[in-house]
């Protein structure tokens, strides 16, 4: 295998010097950021040739879960990769490159003064189409996306052989305006996380824009009361977003680092609660849907204070304007803050009705090593079930400290394991675990199936526990 | 500069953290500066069922927590939602007279004060000091 500089030489030949860095500490590894999928498909040329792992990076992605091969590799930073190519209004799609935030095409949008609106509720801007629909899953990341299946109209990808293939309708016709006829092959990129191919650019789903939008953080005594109006809001499959924020992450967003303890008299529980519409009736409606959700849920006990505009919060509080990003921006929110540089995010799905007993295990293990953590919960859309996405705390005293954190965590991950949780991002130090507590058969078929596309197992190599090229 | 004072961030509640938010602001003005100065007293305000009491002593403004023996000479309370319409200046008398926001005690200090809380920072130069 031949490594190092003539490497970064050859690499630098292909996209150009300045476009090409050593990892800091890590000679054996190159970041490299092309600005087209030809570029793209050189790098990739280079990294087969050289049997080296290529691993993919964009705009907000959360690294916690991927580990470099020790040996060396590529890490293909698309974020230059950041046109929107294309506005169809007729047909209501975007089709953009990997390094497009949301924000950027909210922007576009905007500018072509059209009917458009993005599918999401909120624009964080670090965070794109690229990583929520193929890293992140659209489930986790607003009740509006639904899932994939609806928004993520078709990719083109470049596989590891070095074959481009475009996926949905626009494989027949060149257009995107839907995922068929045929087999759904745009399926095998969402959520695949870059291990089955290296998507360059992708449809996504636009709705009309609406008229009228309201943004609520409605504080709750009890986060078991708001986790149940937050089913109900998701089963009306009225609103564009609804979760549930404990009490401790509002505190840590104002300055506290480590709140031990809800105090007397403060709200258990945030319900987050997002709604559009065309007209002030269908506002109306909506409104009086969420009135009737809050009321019925308060009938076990527990009250919700007046509803505040998530406007109001942030221009009185903008350090809690970050709230107005989650669940899309979520790894990032704490670890801004805290001032670590690795995001680390745990998210588990489960039974919708078993939330608030999840947090509650959450609360405890990382409880009894005194260190809060951030969590989230919400129903998944039409309510069917729950997930629940945890930000560990940072470990701030030293490896013993750290040590205690992770000692929690792997407990924690058990215990979420036995309560019916699936966990489906973890911070990396616990892969083996999470493997472990993972339906054999099903690691087994995707495996088989990622062994067919990608025989040589170079993009994303550590996924799944293989081993790099 | 009148100095804030509180007690330890982990300790205080979330009513606590945004006064102090909307103090620390306001303190970053000369308006809010020339304010505080002249104050003095002891404020509660009282959201859904967190109280945070603001003592001012015109050098300093100390956010507690606990109801001490103390009285306070003002106080202003609602909901969370109202705490929020007082620190964007949009409580009006009609709102008091509605009773969404429930104030007693020494209504002039009231007046001087709840300005505070809604000050905004304009980056306005530096002031001389004390």
């Amino acid at each position: 295998m031949i490594r190092g500089s003539n490497l970064a030489d050859e690499l630098g030949g292909l996209v150009g010097e300045n476009r090409v860095r050593a990892e800091v500490g890590c000679p054996q590894v190159f970041h490299v950021s092309p600005a087209s999928s030809e570029e793209v498909l050189s790098v990739l040329t280079t990294a087969k040739k050289r049997k080296l792992p290529l691993l993919q990076r964009a705009p907000g992605l959360d690294t916690s879960d991927v580990t470099m091969p020790r040996e060396g590799g590529i890490i293909l930073d698309l974020r230059l990769l950041n046109r929107v190519l294309e506005i169809e209004h007729t047909e209501r799609y975007a089709v953009v490159e990997p390094g497009v935030t949301w924000q950027g095409l909210e922007k576009r949008l905007l500018e072509e003064g059209g009917d458009l609106a993005l599918p999401v509720t909120s624009t964080p801007s670090g965070i794109g189409p690229w990583t929520t629909f193929l890293f992140d899953g659209a489930e986790g990341a607003g009740l509006s996306l639904g899932n994939e299946s609806r928004f993520l109209l078709g990719v083109e990808a470049i596989l590891a052989t070095g074959e481009t293939v475009k996926t949905g309708a626009s494989a027949a016709t060149g257009r995107w305006w839907g995922r068929g006829p045929g087999t759904d092959m745009t399926s095998l990129f969402a959520r695949w996380r870059g291990a089955s191919g290296i998507v360059t650019r992708l449809a996504v789903a636009l709705d009309p824009r609406p008229r009228h939008a309201r943004r609520l953080l409605i504080p709750s005594s009890k986060r078991r009361l708001a986790m149940a109006a937050s089913i109900r809001l998701a089963r009306t499959e009225l609103f564009d977003e609804t979760h549930v924020i404990p009490w401790t992450l509002p505190r840590v967003l104002l300055g506290a680092s480590r709140p031990r303890r809800r105090l007397p008299g403060e709200p258990e529980a945030w319900l987050a609660v997002d709604f559009r519409a065309d007209s002030l009736p269908d506002l109306e409606y909506k409104r009086v849907h969420l009135a009737q959700a809050l009321s019925r849920a308060s009938k076990r006990g527990g009250r919700f204070d007046d509803p505040l505009p998530l406007s109001s919060v942030a221009r009185v509080c903008p350090s809690l304007a970050m709230l107005g990003d989650l669940p899309l921006r979520l790894p990032e929110a704490l670890c801004e803050r805290g001032g670590d540089t690795a995001p680390r995010l745990l998210s588990c799905h489960g039974p919708v009705r078993a939330m608030v007993d999840g947090a509650s295990k959450v609360d405890e293990a990382y409880g009894e090593i005194g260190l809060p953590a951030g969590i989230l919960m919400r129903p998944s859309p039409g309510g069917d079930h729950g997930i629940l996405h945890v930000i560990p705390p940072a470990a701030t005293n030293g490896q013993e400290d750290r040590d205690e954190l992770l000692a929690a965590e792997r407990r924690l991950v058990e215990i979420l394991d036995a309560a019916g949780f699936v966990i489906h991002r973890y911070p990396r130090e616990h892969r083996g675990l999470v493997n472990e507590v993972t339906d054999e058969g099903s690691t087994d078929l995707t495996i088989r199936l990622r062994r067919t596309i990608d025989p040589e197992n170079m993009l994303e190599p550590t996924r799944w526990g293989l081993l790099p090229p | 500069m009148p100095r804030l004072i509180t007690s330890d961030d982990d300790d205080l509640h979330i009513l606590s953290l945004l006064v102090r938010e909307r103090l620390r602001r306001a303190l970053e003005t000369v308006d809010g500066r020339n304010i505080a100065r002249r104050l003095r007293g002891r404020v509660r305000l009282t959201a859904g069922e967190m109280e945070t009491f603001v003592v001012l002593e015109g050098r300093t403004i100390q956010l507690e927590q606990e109801n001490t023996a103390q009285r306070e000479h003002a106080s202003a309370s609602g909901t969370l939602a109202s705490f929020f319409a007082i620190c964007q200046g949009k409580i009006r008398a009609m709102d008091i007279l509605r009773r969404q926001v429930r104030v007693s005690g020494n209504l002039l200090l009231l007046r001087r004060f709840l300005p505070l809380l809604s000050t905004e920072n304009s980056n306005e130069p530096e002031e001389h000091n004390d």
